[in-house]
Parts: C-alpha cells; sequence; structure tokens
C-alpha cells in the first residue's frame, strides 16, 4: 500500500517535470509486481550489505543535493533516483532490481541532457546509452529463461543452469562496474556530467555492479567458476586496473584522473570478489563502501576548486596551498583517503583483498603489488598537481563554514565505518 | 587487554569477531621502544623550540605558514609513537604509512618546483616500501596467522625477504638510498629530525626489533649496508653542498648500524641509533644558523672560518669529534665496542671493507671541521645583524650535555660490564688517524666528484622516474576498442544525422524510447 502512494506520489509529480516520460512507469511497475508473484515472496528483504549500500545511498544524495543549489525538476530527478536506488538494493526479486537499476541509468541520461547539448555531451549520452543498454539484453533473456523460480534471489541457490547465456548476462554487471575495455563510458560521463550527477555516478552507480556481481554469485559459481573466461575475467581485473592506473598518471584533466581512479578501486574489488574466499568478498565490501565515501568527496572538493579557479586543468591549476591552505587540507585528507592510509577503511579493505587472494599465484602476487604502488603514484599527483609546485598566487580564498563541514563529514564516516561493518558482520553471523 | 611479560607490558585493542579474529592493535612498551620513544620525544622537544628560532630568521617567514608546519611537525611525532611501541603487524603500518606522508608533506613545505621534485622521490621510495609491507599480508595469510606452524611454513622466507626489502626502502640502503639526500629540500629543523632520529632510523628500529626473525636474510643484509657505508663515506666526501655533506654521513651511519645488527649486536646497534640522534641533530642545528649567517647559502665553497658565535662552534667540534669515536665522546662507547666486538671474531673480507668505512667517516668529520674553521676568511655577504638569540641556545645547550654526558650513563646503566683493552683503545685512536691522513690525501677529480656526488648515478636514475611523471604526454587514452565499442557506434549515428537531421537534433531520446518499447514487448 505504502508502494502505491509511492508511485502515485511521484506520478502526480511526474505531471509538472518536464521530462512527462516517467509518468506510465508506476502502474507498469505495479502489474509487473502482481503478475510475477510478488505477493508470494514477499518485496523487501534485507541483509547487512543491502542496509549499508541503502545508507551510503542516503548519505551521497544528500551529500549531492546539499552540495549546491539545485533546480526544482533536477530535484525530483535526484529523488526519484534515490529512491529507485533504495528500493534496487532492498528488493526481493532481481527483476525489480534489474528494472530499476536500467531505469536509473535511464534517468542518468536524462540528467545529463539536461545540462546542454553540445557534442561531446551527446556523444557521453551516446555512450552511457550503449553501453548499459546493449549489454543488458543477454540478462533479461537468462531472466526469461529462468522465470519460473519468481525472480527471488534466494531462488537463484537452486538454480542448475549455466552455459555460455550465463557467462554473457553477467556482461551487464562487468559493463557497469566497469571493466577494462568496457570502461569508454565512464571519463566521458564524469567529464559531462555536472557535479551532482559524478557524484551520484561514482558514489553509488558503481557498486550497483558490484552489487548485482555478489547477488548472482552462486549463478558464477555453477555456471563458468572454473572455466577459462572466468580465469580471463580475473587476470583482466588485475592487469586492466595497472593499465588504468597507468593511465590515470597521464590525464590532463583532474575530473577525469578521479573518475579513471574509481575504476582502479573498482577493479581491485573485482579481484576480491572473483578469489571465493570470505576475506576477499568482505574486503572487495570493504573498499566498495570506502570508495563510495571518498569519491563523491573528491568530486565535491574539485567542485570547490572549480569555482575558485575557473579550471580544471592541471596546467594552470598550480599552487593553490598559498591561496587557501583550509583546501588543502581537506583536498590531502581525501586524496590520501582515496589512497588507503593505514587507519581508514580503504587500508583495510586492500589488506583484505590482498589476504583473500590465499591460493596465491606470483605472476598475480607480483601484478597486485605493482598495482598498489601505481595507485599510489596517481593518489600523491592528485594532491600535488593543484596544491604546490609553483608560487601562483592570485588572491586568498576561504572555504565557507558549509563547505567544511560537507568536506569533513565524509572523513568522519570513513573513520566510524569499520565499526559500523563489523557490528553488523556479528549481527549476520548470529542470525546464521 | 593488558599483558605483562618480564618487565615489559603490551596493550591489546581487538575486534573480536569472528573471521576478523587477527585484527589487533597491540603497544608494547619495553625498555627498548621507551627509550627510542624518550630519545625521540626529547629531540623533537628541542627541535620545536629551535624551529621558532629557525623560522624567526627565515626571510621568507609567514605567520599560516608556520602554524601549517607546527601541525605537521606534531603528525610526525604521533605517527613516530606508534611506529615505535608498536606489537603488531597493522600498529606497525600505521606509523610506517603515516612517517612517509608526513615526511612528504614535510620536504615539500616550501612551495617551489625543486623541493616538489624531491618531495616526490622521497614518497614514491616510501610508498615502495608500503606496497611491500602490504603484499606481506598475503604471506601471513598465507602461512597462517595466529599459528605456530607460521614460522616453518614455505611461505615465511617470503615473508621475511619483503619485510626486509620493506625496511631497506625507509632506511635508504643502497638500491633506494637516492631520497635521503633530496629530501634536505625540507626545513632544516625538520631534515635535522628527519635524518637523526625519525624517519631513517624507523626501518633499522624495525629490524631490532624482529631481529630474532632475520637471522635467515642477513647474508642480504650484510653487503649492502658495507657498500652503503662505504659509498656514503666517499660520497661525503667529494659532495660541495653542506646541507649534504651530512646527509650522506648520515647514509654510511645507517649502513654502519644495520651492519652492526646484521653481525649479531643488536643492542650495539640500537644504542649506535640513539647516540646517533643526538650528535646528527646538533650538527643540524649549528647547520641551520649558519645557513642563515649566509643568507641561505648552502655551498661549502662559502664557508670560512666564521668569527661569529664561538660557543656554537665549540659545539659543534665537539659534535663531530663525538661521531669520529674519539675517546670518552658519546660515539666513542658505541664505536669503540663495536670494533672490539669486530675485532675478536677475527679477519675476514667484511672486516676489512667495516674498517675501510670507519676510516672513511673519520675522513669526512675532519672534512667538516675544516671546511668550516680552516679555509680562508669570511665570504661578503655573510650578514652580520644576524643573531642567535635564546631560542637558539637552549636546545643546543641541552644537546651538547646529552653528547658529553650520556655516554657515561649508557655505559653504567644499560651495558654488561665491558673491560676497553688497550688494544680496542688504540685501534680507535688508530683508525682517526688514518681517516685524518686519508682527509689531507684525498685524490681530488673531478670526474671522481661528480661521480660519488651522484652517488653511482642513483639519484638520476630515481630522480628519471619522478621527473617523468611531470613531462609525460599527457594524452587522451588511445584504445582501439573504443572505436569498435561505444566511440564507433557514436560516429556512426553522427554519420546518420545527414538523414535524420532536424529530428535527431532537437530529440536525442527517440531510439530510447524504442529501446523501451521493445523491453517492454519483450517483457510481456
Amino acid at each position: 500500500m505504502i508502494l502505491i502512494v509511492f508511485f502515485f506520489l511521484f506520478s502526480v509529480l511526474g505531471v509538472f517535470d518536464f521530462f512527462f516520460l516517467f509518468w506510465g512507469f508506476p502502474f507498469i511497475f505495479f502489474f509487473v509486481f502482481l503478475l510475477y508473484g510478488g505477493l508470494r515472496d514477499g518485496v523487501f528483504f534485507s541483509d547487512y550489505i543491502s542496509l549499508l549500500l541503502v545508507f551510503l545511498t542516503l548519505w551521497v544524495i544528500f551529500f549531492s543535493i546539499l552540495s549546491s543549489s539545485l533546480r526544482l525538476s533536477s530535484l525530483f530527478i535526484f529523488c526519484f533516483i534515490g529512491g529507485l536506488l533504495v528500493f534496487s538494493f532492498l528488493c526481493v526479486s532481481f527483476l525489480w532490481f534489474f528494472i530499476s537499476f536500467e531505469l536509473v541509468f535511464f534517468l542518468i541520461f536524462i540528467f545529463l541532457l539536461g545540462w546542454g547539448v553540445n557534442f561531446e555531451r551527446i556523444q557521453a549520452c551516446f555512450f552511457i546509452f550503449f553501453y548499459t543498454i546493449v549489454f543488458s539484453l543477454p540478462l533479461l533473456a537468462l531472466l526469461l529463461q529462468i522465470q519460473s523460480f519468481f525472480y527471488s534471489f534466494r531462488a537463484l541457490y537452486s538454480y542448475c543452469g549455466g552455459g555460455l547465456l550465463c557467462v554473457f548476462s553477467f556482461l551487464v554487471f562487468l559493463v557497469k562496474l566497469p571493466v577494462f575495455g568496457f570502461h569508454g563510458w565512464l571519463p566521458k560521463a564524469h567529464v559531462e556530467a555536472p557535479l551532482r550527477g559524478s557524484m551520484v555516478l561514482a558514489g553509488i552507480l558503481l557498486k550497483l555492479g558490484g552489487y548485482g556481481l555478489f547477488r548472482f554469485f552462486p549463478l558464477i559459481n555453477q555456471g563458468f567458476g572454473g572455466s577459462f573466461f572466468f580465469r580471463y575475467l580475473f587476470y583482466l581485473g588485475v592487469l586492466g586496473g595497472l593499465f588504468i592506473s597507468l593511465v590515470c598518471i597521464c590525464q590532463r584533466d583532474l575530473k577525469k584522473l578521479i573518475a579513471y581512479s574509481s575504476v582502479v578501486h573498482i577493479r581491485v574489488m573485482l579481484v576480491g570478489l572473483f578469489r571465493f574466499s570470505d576475506w576477499g568478498v568482505l574486503g572487495s565490501f570493504f573498499m566498495l563502501f570506502s570508495h563510495g565515501f571518498v569519491s563523491p568527496l573528491l568530486f565535491f572538493m574539485l567542485g570547490f576548486l572549480y569555482n575558485f579557479k575557473k579550471s580544471r586543468s592541471i596546467l594552470l591549476l598550480k599552487g593553490v596551498v598559498l591561496s587557501c591552505p583550509l583546501f588543502c587540507l581537506f583536498w590531502f585528507f581525501s586524496c590520501f583517503l582515496n589512497l588507503g592510509v593505514p587507519p581508514f577503511i580503504s587500508f583495510f579493505s586492500e589488506v583484505l583483498v590482498c589476504g583473500g587472494l590465499r591460493p596465491f599465484f606470483w605472476d598475480v602476487w607480483l601484478i597486485f603489488g605493482v598495482l598498489c604502488f601505481f595507485s599510489g603514484v596517481y593518489c600523491v599527483l592528485l594532491y600535488i598537481l593543484p596544491s604546490h609546485g609553483g608560487s601562483v598566487y592570485n588572491g586568498r580564498a576561504f572555504i565557507n563554514c558549509k563547505a567544511l563541514v560537507l568536506s569533513s563529514s565524509p572523513v568522519f564516516f570513513v573513520v566510524l565505518f569499520p565499526l559500523l561493518f563489523f557490528s553488523f558482520w556479528l549481527i549476520s553471523l548470529s542470525l546464521k | 587487554m593488558l599483558i605483562s611479560i618480564e618487565g615489559s607490558f603490551i596493550v591489546e585493542f581487538s575486534f573480536s569477531s569472528y573471521p576478523l579474529n587477527d585484527i589487533l592493535f597491540s603497544f608494547l612498551f619495553d625498555y627498548i621502544s621507551l627509550l627510542f620513544f624518550f630519545t625521540v620525544s626529547l629531540i623533537s622537544c628541542v627541535i620545536f623550540l629551535y624551529s621558532k628560532f629557525y623560522f624567526k630568521g627565515s626571510p621568507t617567514s609567514l605567520d599560516y605558514k608556520n602554524v601549517r608546519y607546527t601541525y605537521i611537525l606534531a603528525l610526525f611525532v604521533v605517527s613516530i609513537f606508534f611506529l615505535v611501541f608498536s606489537g603488531s603487524f597493522l600498529t606497525v603500518m600505521i606509523g610506517w604509512d603515516g612517517l612517509g606522508l608526513v615526511s612528504f608533506l614535510l620536504v615539500i613545505f616550501y612551495n617551489n618546483p625543486s623541493s616538489l621534485d624531491s618531495g616526490l622521490l622521497t614518497i614514491l621510495t616510501n610508498r615502495v616500501g608500503d606496497c611491500l609491507f602490504i603484499l606481506r599480508f598475503l604471506m601471513i595469510y598465507s602461512g597462517g596467522w595466529f599459528f605456530i606452524d607460521f614460522l616453518s611454513s614455505p611461505y615465511f622466507e617470503g615473508f621475511i625477504l619483503l619485510r626486509v626489502l620493506g625496511c631497506i626502502t625507509k632506511r635508504a640502503q643502497i638500491p633506494f638510498s637516492s631520497w635521503l639526500p633530496s629530501a634536505i629540500a625540507a626545513p632544516t629543523p625538520v631534515s635535522s629530525l628527519v635524518h637523526s632520529s625519525t624517519l631513517v632510523t624507523a626501518g633499522v628500529y624495525l629490524i631490532i626489533r624482529f631481529n630474532f626473525l632475520f637471522s635467515s636474510v642477513y647474508w642480504i643484509i650484510t653487503p649492502l649496508s658495507l657498500f652503503t657505508i662505504i659509498l656514503g663515506g666517499v660520497a661525503a666526501l667529494s659532495e660541495v653542498d653542506m646541507k649534504k655533506v651530512v646527509a650522506m654521513s648520515t647514509l654510511s651511519q645507517l649502513g654502519f648500524m644495520v651492519f652492526v645488527v646484521s653481525i649479531g649486536g643488536w643492542s650495539l646497534g640500537f644504542f649506535h641509533i640513539v647516540f646517533h640522534a643526538f650528535f646528527k641533530r646538533a650538527i643540524f642545528l649549528r647547520l641551520g644558523s649558519l645557513i642563515h649567517q649566509l643568507r641561505g647559502g648552502q655551498d661549502s665553497r662559502f664557508f670560512g672560518s666564521l668569527l661569529f658565535s664561538r660557543f656554537s662552534k665549540l659545539v659543534f667540534c665537539s659534535r663531530c669529534l663525538s661521531l669520529m669515536g674519539f675517546p670518552f665522546s658519546l660515539g666513542f662507547y658505541s664505536k669503540d665496542l663495536i670494533l672490539g666486538v669486530i675485532i675478536s671474531g677475527g679477519f675476514s673480507l667484511t672486516i676489512f671493507f667495516f674498517l675501510l668505512g670507519c676510516i672513511l667517516t673519520v675522513a669526512y668529520r675532519v672534512r667538516l671541521i675544516s671546511l668550516r674553521f680552516l679555509g680562508p676568511g669570511p665570504s661578503f655577504y655573510v650578514s652580520t645583524e644576524f643573531k642567535e638569540f635564546s631560542f637558539f641556545y637552549f636546545p643546543v645547550t641541552i644537546l651538547f650535555f646529552c653528547c658529553v654526558l650520556l655516554g657515561n650513563f649508557f655505559l653504567f646503566f644499560f651495558f654488561t660490564p665491558v673491560i676497553l683493552s688497550f688494544l680496542e683503545f688504540s685501534i680507535g685512536l688508530f683508525l682517526i688517524f688514518l681517516g685524518v691522513l686519508l682527509h689531507f690525501f684525498y685524490f681530488k677529480s673531478y670526474f671522481f666528484f661528480n661521480y660519488f656526488s651522484n652517488i653511482l648515478f642513483l639519484s638520476s636514475v630515481f630522480s628519471y622516474f619522478s621527473s617523468v611523471l611531470k613531462i609525460v604526454p599527457r594524452m587522451q587514452e588511445p584504445t582501439w576498442g573504443e572505436i569498435f565499442g561505444g566511440e564507433g557506434v557514436s560516429l556512426l549515428v553522427s554519420r546518420l544525422q545527414f538523414i535524420f537531421k532536424p529530428s535527431f537534433r532537437l530529440y536525442f531520446y527517440p531510439p530510447s524510447i524504442l529501446v523501451f518499447l521493445v523491453f517492454l514487448i519483450i517483457l510481456y
């Protein structure tokens, strides 16, 4: 009942919206819900991972709305994106999960277009569109194949199919992560998206792929767990991380650098997840959460820098530490949280992923070490390039109080989060 | 959780959840860590006092800059605390990473490109060490984290090797030694803190802490440390920059400590660390005031027999003599004991090289004194209005008394009773004599100078990497995967624009609606 009210509210709001394309969606949702056994399995469920992801979603949406003033229409889109994301993390049926996360990408697509129609923007939109829609079709086919299970995630454990369709259906999550080779849409979308858009994109949307992989884990296990393709994906994860961290070093645009750095983080997460070990999965989720807090912070700080210097190019940004030392303090914090400094969560995630590589091969080990080094290199560059290295002094700039609070709050969360996570983990274990 | 074993205390904070039983934050308090932290805290107190003097004298002092400086320095002491009292692998990591980062911030404190270069060199070399330490966790999990069996597992050797390599990066042993001389771009009080006791000796401290584990890889450490001693000595003899001479001497002293630990005398090595902290600190402090007198110049060719401040001259000379191992100064107690231990073990090639290193040490000390006090008269641009005031005298006096008195104190309270035979005593004196001779007959060729002032071109090789990072062609990502992927399709569509021109430009989303319709049709 609450759900119906919720959808009705949004549909009414949609009338006033510029994009009244969504007008019919809630009703379609409702029929789909009734048709495919939603009443039998229940609608929502939660375990520690989905709860934490919901928390992360709410935080990032809140953060990005607060970070600057929004137009009313984009505020609606934002709330709608947030609602869909929460729904996709909480729903029990993977059909609903699929529909809602595809819709989120569709909304992001509209969000991008609403900010102007230069050619690069249209190209970025096309990139998102092409990558996400095309690669989600095999999963749709898989869903149709196993429809007799009423689409709940629990039913996946008793699924005995597999084969090539199973392999290709994971492409949708891999593209959304994104893995190396399919990551072309991410930097383009980040560069063209407004600040809030890229905060949401890096903060939550990349986590959808990881969440999907985790939920469809039994299918990976049965479908292609020991196959050549799986090993190929694993090595692609490690090597691609190395390549992208090298690409990161070569970037001219700071926003692109941050976007690529998120790709590297996700890559480490993928490696942890694909080891099938307890430590690896735990480490990969640590990585997701830490990245979810840190990367919106980085984008937020970059937005501040852009307002102040009117540029994102590393050729023009120099010596900010002279004009705004407090900004540089927070920039330092965010860069090195990204890097993984010991008492914080991103360090733990690295250690756990590293520990999760337990039946180890020397090559993976070596590549992981080099990847670790180069990720350090680009984080250091990210800090150095704007803040040091020249004495271009054009006036003092001051961070206002709101920006101060906003930029210091994720640091607090990152400190707090391991404790939260441990406690959730304990609770979930005791329930088993 | 508090455990006490034989006069040492372990405080443990553990997250006691099932799969993560192993994540422990434990702190270990015993006489080694307490003594080391006593030294560090005394010395950093001195540095805080001294930096007030230093920044008052410096021409480009800004108020808010000094606040930043003070906070970073305080962070440095905090991370040293974590490193020294660490009782588990995780707590070590906090101190270890923190030291690297904070020292990087201090090195790039002056906002100019050259100090940025050396900062990059510092942090990248430290990052190599951090990576090795992270990879070490892999080994720990492979071998079993809390099994007793861990010590006999085949992964243990790899674990130890990684650990030692990690320590080597931070204590600037030979393949990674180039960051140490370049780290002097920091303000002088900082470089004295970095060089003398904290950062570089952190690696040695860890080796001392884990010396019972490392005995299987001493065959790697010993030649490396010998090489470092000799190379540091020769480089210090041929360097012109005054601050760099001191940095090179630190390098050779580090080799000295590690060598002593690697031949088994870890307690001697530990006390040498503590002593070295005191006298190296005092040398740097004196150097800072001298640099102020020369208005920021560091070139030793301009240093003459400066007529000012006889007091600091006295202090400086006493330090240099103490580092040489002049009888009954601070360095004498550790060095003479080490010499005695080594010579009693019989003669070998290792000992020959070690003695050569000792002679070189004496030679560059004599060079420091002679450059400072025996050269031609003061050069013309010495600033006469510069005065040393109480914030200079107070720290230097503290360190002076430490240098004079502390040796006896340590000898009586910490060492087992040792009889210094006349033979060892005379060997020490003989080495000093040889060193003075070496200084006067040192081969002065230009090529030789150039070769060793670059420490075997190691610094140029390593700084090449960090400079490449700045010049690297900032290019777009060239992937053919994109051309066959999204970019190709978007190109295709832009070609098709000729056909669907008006509608396509205005509304981009007809194709998306189309796909959505298809999607719905498939659903039903």
